[in-house]
């Protein structure tokens, strides 16, 4: 089973994102206070993919849905979809849709070389779509059941679909129970193409240098590190060959999760994890 | 003209329509001894890649220089209306690869060829492919071939552009092809499959569409369809005998 589906409008593939919202997530990234909460990092790192999502996605003629996304939020309020603004409630959202209709589109400024290789300001539209929230507990048992329930559905209408990818980012430990059997449920589902792929993205709130992309769980540092490293599925060549690329050495059991996470290491997981194999 | 005979194929991708394709060519008689060929194939990833495509080919034939295609590419896009994600699509650029070929007739037979990427010509004598070029074997096409890029303007001296002149003889046939037609045709020789033959024996439009409809059909369990789902183009050329 070996990831080469097509991905196109007639063949699309879906994305589960799985979001901390807990209390913790107010602290800062890193250990020095007064920086970005790692909830607002993460909600721009989010807003960030889904923006590049949209132009993966954006031809000439505007979006095509490439992908269905689904971003569930998990804290002290539950569980459930996470989108803010007109997409509010929504559970699994086309692209075209998402591309449309952000809450929000803010200005920014960014330094960009042009044509004739100088550096110019350029003003641009940052949309958003989610924001920053922390509160409570960690349910991520439940969170990992949702996105089974909704990649369950995805199947059914999809069933030879390149395997949908569920990503989940969190800083902390499960508090409704310990979700390995979830993960593994949620694993073991497959499309003609191949097993669904769950990856774990573990945020630090320590200055630990990040470990990524690790391939044997005897070297990790505690129990929680190896609770992830059991439940996030090795990488298919495809994805192995990009983290390669990246200078990060990898072998057959290479798995998609990065312990100890700073926003750097983020920001290139999102990438790794979203980029696509074979859009038509 | 008299010193060859062509014809152009080309067809969009399975499930998409013919106003998507994205590959481009462009083909034109200087003079009674010189003609011109160009293919192009704009990226999937870009936006615009088309418009970049079909300028990159008649640059080629039209002798316009690859700073002023840019900016024609960049001047077509600006005028455009566009929501935010188009707008930030476009402001990456458009890529493509392409290859273009002049053929002299007179005393020296002689053939120039350009290429940027993963676009192919390929020479064919007596029934035998006599050259392939730039990539010889089907295993060197990649999904990260050169791309030209139609907003910067440093790359234009950039090594990837390669140069080379051949001869040619009467009789000969060349075939100029965009990279999943040309993979597709590598591995049929080294496989020893019957692509060779029937790619020679097309002489239409729905001929060709026959041909790449059946090997899109055809899978191969660990890599997917025979031919690559991608936009084709096909020109043929006939050296008369």
């Amino acid at each position: 089973m070996p990831y080469i589906a097509e991905i196109s409008r007639t063949h699309p593939s879906c994305f589960v994102f799985l979001i901390d919202q807990s209390g913790s997530m107010q602290d800062p990234f890193g250990s020095v206070s007064g920086l970005k909460t790692k909830a607002m990092g993460v909600a721009d790192a989010i807003n960030r993919l889904l923006q590049n999502l949209v132009i993966k996605c954006t031809k000439s003629e505007g979006i095509r849905d490439y992908y269905h996304v689904s971003v569930i939020g998990y804290g002290g309020k539950g569980v459930g979809p996470a989108f803010t603004g007109s997409l509010k409630g929504k559970e699994l959202v086309k692209i075209s849709e998402i591309g449309n209709n952000p809450a929000r589109l803010e200005e920014r400024k960014r330094t960009v070389e042009d044509s004739r290789g100088e550096m110019v300001e350029q003003t641009f539209k940052f949309p958003i779509w989610f924001e920053p929230t922390s509160y409570g507990g960690t349910p991520m048992n439940a969170a990992i059941q949702k996105a089974t329930s909704n990649v369950v559905n995805w199947l059914a209408d999809h069933p030879d679909c390149f395997p949908p990818i569920v990503i989940n980012i969190s800083d902390g430990e499960s508090t409704d129970g310990d979700p390995f059997q979830s993960a593994y449920d949620l694993m073991t589902l497959s499309s003609s193409d191949g097993e669904v792929l769950l990856f774990n993205l573990h945020i630090s709130s320590s200055n630990h240098r990040p470990i990524e992309y690790p391939d044997n769980p005897d070297y990790l540092p505690d129990q929680q590190a190896k609770l992830l490293f059991s439940m996030s599925s090795t990488l298919p060549e495809y994805m192995r060959t990009m983290v390669e690329k990246e200078g990060i050495p990898v072998s057959y059991n290479t798995r998609g999760f990065v312990f100890n996470a700073d926003l750097v290491s983020v920001i290139r997981f999102l990438d790794i994890g979203t980029r696509p194999s074979n859009m038509r | 003209m008299t010193f060859l005979k062509y014809d152009a194929y080309k067809m969009q991708k399975a499930g998409n329509s013919a106003e998507e394709y994205e590959d481009g060519y462009s083909i034109k008689e200087i003079n009674d001894e010189e003609v011109r060929f160009a293919i192009a194939d704009g990226a999937t990833e870009s936006s615009f890649s088309g418009i970049w495509a079909s300028l990159l080919c008649e640059g080629y034939t039209e002798s316009i220089p690859i700073s002023q295609l840019k900016e024609s590419w960049l001047a077509k896009v600006d005028a455009l209306e566009l929501p935010w994600y188009a707008r930030e699509k476009a402001e990456q650029g458009a890529w493509a690869a392409y290859l273009g070929a002049s053929f002299f007739s007179g005393k020296s037979n002689r053939l120039e060829i350009q290429a940027y990427g993963d676009c192919n010509i390929f020479q064919i004598r007596e029934g035998n492919l006599l050259k392939a070029f730039p990539l010889t074997r089907s295993s060197e096409f990649g999904s990260t071939p050169a791309l030209l890029s139609s907003l910067d303007q440093k790359q234009e001296c950039d090594d990837d552009f390669q140069n080379i002149d051949y001869h040619w003889l009467q009789g000969d046939n060349f075939l100029l092809m965009t990279d999943a037609l040309a993979a597709w045709f590598l591995n049929e020789i080294e496989s020893k499959g019957d692509g060779f033959n029937r790619v020679l024996a097309i002489g239409n439009q729905e001929e060709f569409e026959k041909l790449v409809n059946e090997e899109r059909e055809k899978r191969d369990p660990e890599k997917g369809p025979r031919l690559k789902n991608d936009d084709v183009t096909l020109i043929k050329i006939e050296l008369e005998s």
